[in-house]
């Protein structure tokens, strides 16, 4: 009984192995809900999220950006908030600067080559510049349209005119109590699982196959210990063995499920079929929480 | 007025802005040779954005014809817009050179602006010359910028193109 108690603790504690993060875009505020598999990397969410290669995840407002092959299972909490951004980018390449009205420096901006370029530019990029006055025909409807610029311009003398209305603050609404700021909302979800190595291929771990049965060998490593391991995969069930397990372990409150084979391997014993990634992650995680326990 | 809002606040993201404003982001822009940029934002009611805050970035690159902003700066930037309860309303730089011309987008200012725009950032890009020509444009959104204020002329034949008297 406290043999299966342990087990489903150990299943519990250890064998979640989803964490969900939310990324919020800085310029645009939409935040995405993503659902992160062990072994993501920052450079898997930017990726299969679809921003660029110049947009990076920040922590906050004072930290540096994450680095894009950062495991961020290991390092990002469940529910943690990320930022995602790009650098502001102006400008023009030098080669192409030459072509630019202002690469020679007329003082007017009349100089024919000026011109040219100009009308050149306007006429490639027409549909990008946006005309208010047509936009309204074109879209609304006749009786709703309102011609904007008598609004701000005195026709006459074409010079903006200031003109600002001020409605009265009603007694009651300086009464009423501060109401909480909404939440963000979320736009969109996304799953994002690593996609270049597994975890274990990427830790450093080998395979090799013995009939049905495949076998993988390499090293558990945490903050402070690297324990050589071994998992072996047949068709229906997992085996997660470490050699040598360090003296915190012990402290750990899933050392009940550490049972002693020959040559002081240790089997642990879980219940259901890991992929040999999770598997060595939830060691990796189970030996960081013991290391912790002990500082 | 009422009906003019309530056609703005609902269709088409307006911006507005004064020219005292404009003219204090032309400095603020202009200081040297070479090109500066920064981030505006302000209060937002609606679909009316007010243009009146300058959030500037710390460059990794610049020169006359360049500027980069650090990934740091730019990031710390925008995070302290949201966590202020505002929005990224417009992206101001200054080129070189002088007149209208010398405002044109180049292909890397509107390749950027549609970057931010196509990920759902409503913002506005704005270009300034040190002569005070203030040029607003958006790749991929349609737009209405109202400039309020005294000393201001909109240039015949242009669009979203302004002479701020310096």
């Amino acid at each position: 009984m406290k043999t299966q108690n342990a087990l489903t603790l150990y299943q519990s504690a250890n064998y979640q192995t989803m964490k969900n993060i939310i990324i919020a875009d800085a310029a645009s505020g939409n935040h995405t809900q993503v659902t992160i598999h062990p072994g993501t990397t920052t450079r898997d969410i930017l990726h299969q999220g679809g921003f660029g290669t110049d947009y990076s995840l920040t922590r906050n407002r004072e930290g540096e950006a994450i680095p894009p092959d950062q495991n961020l299972y290991e390092v990002i909490p469940d529910g943690a908030k990320l930022w995602v951004s790009t650098p502001v980018d102006f400008g023009t390449d030098d080669d192409d600067a030459q072509g630019l009205p202002w690469g020679h420096n007329d003082s007017d901006g009349d100089s024919p080559s000026s011109r040219e370029w100009i009308r050149q530019h306007l006429a490639a990029n027409k549909s990008r510049l946006f005309d208010s006055q047509s936009l309204l025909t074109d879209l609304l409807p006749a009786r709703s349209y309102v011609r904007p610029k008598p609004v701000f311009k005195n026709a006459e003398s074409k010079r903006y005119v200031p003109q600002v209305t001020v409605t009265p603050l009603k007694p009651e609404a300086l009464r009423s109590p501060p109401q909480p700021r909404p939440a963000p909302r979320v736009v969109r979800h996304l799953n994002v699982a690593p996609s270049r190595l597994p975890y274990w291929q990427e830790k450093g771990w080998s395979c090799h196959r013995t009939g049905l049965r495949a076998i993988y060998q390499g090293y558990f490593q945490s903050r402070r210990n690297r324990v050589k391991g071994r998992i072996e995969q047949g068709v229906l069930s997992t085996d997660i063995f470490l050699q040598h397990p360090p003296a915190v372990l012990q402290r750990h409150r899933t050392w009940g499920c550490f049972h002693m084979r020959e040559h002081d391997w240790w089997e642990i014993h879980h219940h259901g079929c890991p992929d040999v990634s999770s598997g060595i992650v939830q060691v990796e995680r189970t030996l960081s929480e013991a290391e912790e326990m002990e500082s | 007025m009422k009906a003019f809002l309530n056609l703005t606040l609902g269709h088409i993201p307006t911006f507005v802005v004064d020219a005292w404003f404009l003219r204090d982001c032309i400095r603020h822009h202009t200081p040297l040779e070479d090109e500066v940029g920064s981030y505006i934002t302000g209060p937002h009611l609606g679909g009316v954005r007010v243009l009146s805050r300058i959030c500037p970035v710390d460059p990794k690159v610049q020169s006359p014809v360049r500027f980069i902003g650090s990934a740091r700066s730019s990031a710390s930037r925008l995070i302290e817009m949201v966590e202020n309860g505002n929005r990224l309303h417009a992206t101001f730089h200054s080129h070189p050179g002088a007149g209208v011309g010398a405002t044109c987008p180049s292909f890397i200012d509107d390749g950027y602006m549609e970057k931010l725009q196509r990920r759902g950032a409503k913002a506005l890009g704005l270009i300034c010359t040190r002569d005070g020509y203030v040029r607003a444009y958006s790749p991929a959104m349609p737009f209405m910028l109202l400039v309020q204020g005294t000393g201001v002329d909109e240039v015949e034949g242009e669009d979203h193109v302004f002479k701020i008297q310096m």
